[in-house]
């Protein structure tokens, strides 16, 4: 489980390296997009639908600050997954990739360029992976993942009012790992290896490089020490 | 009939042994209380312990919802034991005491003295249950405050501030069945004997067999399971899950009442028929 969300991670961090020079231009041009980015807050609301967690709609808001800060609050009870939410743009770079355009495909009457994913170390936990890119606005739309024991997930991004920061307004996570196999030695309570799942997260009231005290990130346990 | 009510409720509040169950309560549950108050975090951490490294968790855990369904989860076996105290002693005490003869000559039937006797039971029932409420969800709402209810069982289920309060309310009424089953197994025992003694230790030996019985890790307790009344006791907990069948739960809330329903039958029967000459 712990995988998958570190894959997730990985997933928005691997718009780097890239040795197609195609696929480089349009990953160079994602990038400058995301290093606009000082710092924000947005307020969202995540559905999450998997077979072992079931809870209501939550609300949270968020906030990130360069190099690596992050904040979620929440006055109820909030569980959102890691590496998700708290995905860092700026943690890009790890060099292990290897990136090439392959093609274009249609979707939703939108031409989006396909770029395929190579790992090139063993200790990235992938197969293969598949950018999906609106090369026009330069906004990654999808991001298809495959894993071992025929893992699968899928990313959908919808954009709305900042593309220029290419921070979505929605972000859909289809997850199936219901063909994986339970490992004892991994087993957790109430967390199963092979499940499915989806989840939704949609952002709102975005506020961008308006300035975050670094008290915002502080945590009021640590605070009342 | 109120009347006869209004009897039998007065013997069993007026014994000190009928208090012994709410007082057992009010500790144990302070306990829990006082202890999750100053060492609360060790609790929220071994909740999170699994969810921690995968899930950001914001939010408060440790709230009167939690507590409360945590109490009831460590405390659910208590209340037979404070059932039976009063249970088996509301007719084996009429003999201990030498009164059978005076109630049954009064001019009231065997049949309403019974029945009087099982109301009676049934308001002590609540009582105990009321205080439950009281000490484990109410006291603990005011301590530590409102909030989202997260259970570990058959995965996690997290539930919202208006989500809870009528799992709580089916679960008190399914545990009041389960309760009424006890209470109606001791009252057999004891329309059968003439010391409390006796009912208290059969009601407490019959359900620690059962439950022991269905735990044996043998093929042949899979088939008895569903007959042993012991087995739905615990049924309280699925209304909190999301997918909860009623009608699963309907049927576990039946099968207590209509066991209730057989042994208080039978004790009427043994009752009724009861030599008070010799």
């Amino acid at each position: 489980m712990k995988k998958i969300f570190v894959t997730i991670l990985i997933l928005f961090t691997i718009t780097n390296f890239a040795q197609d020079k195609n696929a480089e231009k349009i990953i160079s041009a994602i990038k400058s997009k995301i290093d606009k980015v000082d710092n924000y807050s947005a307020n969202v609301e995540i559905s999450v639908k998997f077979d072992f967690l079931k809870m209501p709609k939550s609300k949270a808001e968020i906030f990130f600050k360069k190099p690596d800060k992050f904040k979620l609050h929440s006055e109820k009870l909030t569980i959102l997954p890691k590496g998700v939410i708290d995905f860092n743009p700026q943690k890009i770079i790890d060099k292990d990739f290897t990136s090439e355009l392959i093609g274009d495909t249609l979707i939703d009457n939108k031409n989006l360029s396909v770029i395929k994913i190579i790992p090139n170390a063993d200790s990235i936990k992938f197969n293969a992976a598949k950018l999906l890119v609106d090369k026009n606005e330069f906004l990654i739309k999808q991001i298809i993942l495959s894993l071992d024991g025929n893992a699968k997930i899928i990313t959908y991004f919808n954009y709305n009012d900042q593309k220029e920061f290419a921070l979505p307004s929605q972000i859909k996570i289809n997850l199936d790992f219901s063909q994986v196999e339970e490992s004892e030695n991994k087993r957790r309570r109430n967390i199963p290896e092979n499940f499915k799942g989806d989840i939704t997260i949609n952002y709102n009231n975005y506020k961008v490089n308006k300035g975050i005290d670094d008290s915002v990130f502080v945590d009021e346990k640590e605070a009342e020490k | 009939m109120i009347k006869l009510v209004h009897i039998e409720l007065i013997k069993i509040f007026k014994k000190w042994r009928s208090y012994i169950g709410h007082f057992g309560i009010l500790f144990m549950v302070s306990m829990v209380q006082i202890n999750l108050y100053i060492y609360g975090e060790n609790e929220v951490r071994h909740i999170t312990r699994n969810l921690s490294d995968l899930f950001i968790i914001s939010g408060n855990i440790l709230n009167g919802n939690l507590i409360g369904h945590l109490i009831l989860n460590a405390f659910f076996i208590l209340f037979p034991l404070t059932i039976v105290l009063v249970a088996g002693e509301i007719l084996a005490g009429e003999g201990t005491g030498g009164t059978y003869r005076l109630i049954i000559t009064r001019p009231v039937s065997r049949l309403q003295i019974i029945v009087s006797k099982f109301f009676a039971g049934c308001i002590y029932i609540l009582s105990i249950i009321v205080w439950m409420i009281f000490v484990s969800l109410v006291v603990s709402h005011i301590v530590f405050g409102n909030g989202e209810l997260i259970v570990l069982s058959d995965g996690i289920n997290i539930f919202a501030q208006d989500d809870i309060l009528w799992r709580f309310a089916l679960s008190y009424l399914h545990v009041f069945f389960s309760m009424l089953l006890v209470f109606t197994l001791s009252f057999l025992f004891s329309s059968l004997v003439e010391n409390a003694i006796g009912p208290i230790i059969a009601t407490m030996a019959i359900l620690i067999f059962f439950v022991i019985l269905s735990q044996i890790p043998v093929d042949f307790t899979k088939y008895i399971k569903p007959y042993l009344f012991t087995n739905y006791f615990m049924d309280w907990q699925k209304f909190f899950n999301y997918d909860f069948d009623w009608f699963v739960q309907i049927k576990s809330l039946g099968y207590l009442a209509l066991h209730s329903v057989i042994f208080l039958i039978l004790t009427s029967i043994i009752f009724i028929r009861k030599d008070i000459l010799s």
